[in-house]
């Protein structure tokens, strides 16, 4: 079963048509990477699911449940979580409130032990303000956030931007631990090929706001389409897309 | 009376005064940090406050307690449909849309309470006479227990946002509105709260001052500068410095008001406060949820 389809979806900012016709459906409890060029329209994707674009068309379903024309706490309430480039985390809230938000806001939040358990790293700063934390640790804040959510589907945004290499490989660990041991599914933008490579089941390529192309990891690297869409090959292309 | 009597008169004068305005402040800060809005009707709710507090009092012949109660809940229901059909279709628009639209509102407010209150000034007797001794001067009971009232709002708003549900959410969503959205923290919910919120302690500051300013439908025009001056002073969205500006804000009127007369003082303490924003141009407690 797909945990969330998109049909037809168009997006625009003012006058500029960003979505051109997104058709795309993820699968539940599995990894599935957007990949494609800068200004292809990722992260005007996940907004545009996430209902946080001024003006939108189409047809977005979590589980069958049509998401149209809900505002976007209500989409989370519903189920579906949205890691933001922009917006990490509540900077002034200590890292304990920022989980505390989700838990007050949504019907049946997951307990802060369970959450802990899988991301012990926050667990001796969860009374320092979130916003002086380091980008790593305030990824692995916002993580917790979105796990205390209990949501079926992830949305992230460029969740390694910024943060060091080690620090990369445990939010590619939580990724799949979400996704194979808790059956969250996610659909993650990420330009590190290197990880997308490493947690995604599926790939799929966005360009000029349309899907143009996908497979699994295996497949785009073998029918080329991964150099003919972004400009690179696998084979050393981490951090370069 | 002695020279020091005059001082410590003026100064609790000033810090009466000081805690109502941070009652009003307090409002236009969470608006503004919450919704960045300016609303420039702000004032006209403490008028409400005050102008509803007389016409229970006077006119209907509710006992002073009971009216301070009634008014400020029945500024808080307008502001919660205001929100309905204003607030919530200026949010996220620009400044200047805000800005004309509450302008727009205080002249309806103002002018309705002309048409359906009058315009003279209506007066209510204090429902504490007598005074305390106090620092060695006479001071009025009401006055007081006006303060201390105060006081008690400021610091159940503080425990509110501290440790409450909502609280929690109306600290959150200042820092990132999308973000809070994302979470699931129910938006709309929120602003209605907020407001409300703004136009209670807004209504019960005016509805305090009733006994001692009296009630007028021109005096929201009056409080507007000091409010939207301390709440800049403050830091923009800074809750603690606006109460803090506020309360300086009273005291250092209070003591200018022993040399000159009390529209030249409170012009002057606004002169004295507008500097800082040259030295800190966000405040001086910086901006902040």
């Amino acid at each position: 079963m797909d945990a969330l389809t998109i049909e037809k979806l168009h997006g625009w900012y003012g006058k500029s048509h960003i979505l051109q016709g997104v058709d795309l459906a993820v699968p539940a409890g599995q990894v599935t990477g957007l990949l494609g060029r800068n200004g292809a329209g990722k992260t005007t994707l996940l907004k545009a699911v996430m209902g946080q674009l001024p003006r939108i068309e189409g047809k977005v379903a979590l589980y069958g449940q049509s998401l149209d024309g809900r505002p976007a706490d209500a989409r989370a309430r519903a189920g579906i979580a949205y890691m933001s480039q922009e917006h990490r985390v509540f900077p002034e809230l200590s890292v304990a409130e920022n989980i505390k938000v989700a838990a007050a806001a949504v019907p049946d939040p997951r307990p802060l032990d369970e959450v802990l358990a899988l991301i012990g790293e926050i667990r001796d700063h969860l009374r320092r303000p979130a916003g002086r934390l380091s980008g790593g640790q305030q990824q692995l804040v916002a993580l917790a956030r979105c796990m205390t959510m209990n949501v079926r589907m992830l949305m992230m945004d460029e969740p390694t931007e910024g943060v060091m290499p080690q620090m990369v490989d445990r939010i590619g660990e939580i990724i799949r631990a979400l996704a194979h041991e808790r059956g969250v599914s996610v659909l993650l933008v990420e330009q590190n090929l290197g990880l997308s490579f490493s947690v995604c089941t599926d790939l799929c390529f966005l360009e000029k706001g349309r899907i143009v192309g996908g497979g699994t990891p295996a497949t785009v690297s073998a029918d080329g389409s991964l150099e003919r869409i972004l400009g690179v090959r696998m084979r050393g292309a981490k951090n370069a897309a | 009376m002695m020279d020091f009597d005059v001082v410590a008169f003026q100064l609790l004068n000033g810090l009466v005064w000081g805690l109502l305005l941070a009652l009003i402040a307090l409002g236009l800060c969470l608006i503004y940090g919450l919704m960045h809005i300016s609303n420039l009707a702000h004032g006209s709710l403490f008028m409400l406050g005050a102008v509803l507090t007389a016409y229970a009092c006077n006119t209907l012949g509710l006992p002073f307690w009971g009216a301070a109660l009634i008014a400020p809940l029945v500024v808080a229901a307008l502001m919660l449909l205001l929100d309905r059909v204003l607030f919530t279709h200026v949010l996220g628009r620009e400044i200047a849309v805000s800005i004309l639209a509450t302008a727009g509102l205080l002249l309806v407010i103002d002018n309705l309470v002309l048409a359906f209150f009058g315009g003279e000034p209506a007066s209510v007797d204090a429902p504490l006479d007598g005074a305390v001794e106090l620092f060695g001067i006479t001071y009025p009971s009401y006055r007081l227990a006006a303060a201390g009232l105060a006081i008690l709002v400021l610091l159940a708003v503080g425990l509110f946002l501290r440790f409450t549900k909502y609280g929690l959410f109306m600290r959150a969503v200042p820092q990132a509105r999308a973000l809070a959205a994302a979470t699931g923290v129910p938006i709309a919910r929120v602003n209605a709260l907020t407001i409300a919120l703004g136009g209670l302690t807004a209504g019960l500051a005016g509805a305090l001052a009733t006994p001692i300013t009296g009630a007028h439908f021109q005096m929201g025009l009056a409080i507007l500068a000091p409010s939207f001056i301390v709440v800049v002073v403050g830091g923009l969205g800074n809750l603690g410095g606006t109460v803090a500006v506020a309360i300086i804000y009273g005291l250092l009127r209070g003591l200018l008001s022993v040399a000159m007369t009390p529209t030249a003082a409170e012009a002057t303490t606004l002169l004295c406060l507008l500097p800082v924003l040259y030295f800190r141009p966000r405040g001086l407690f910086g901006g902040g949820a």
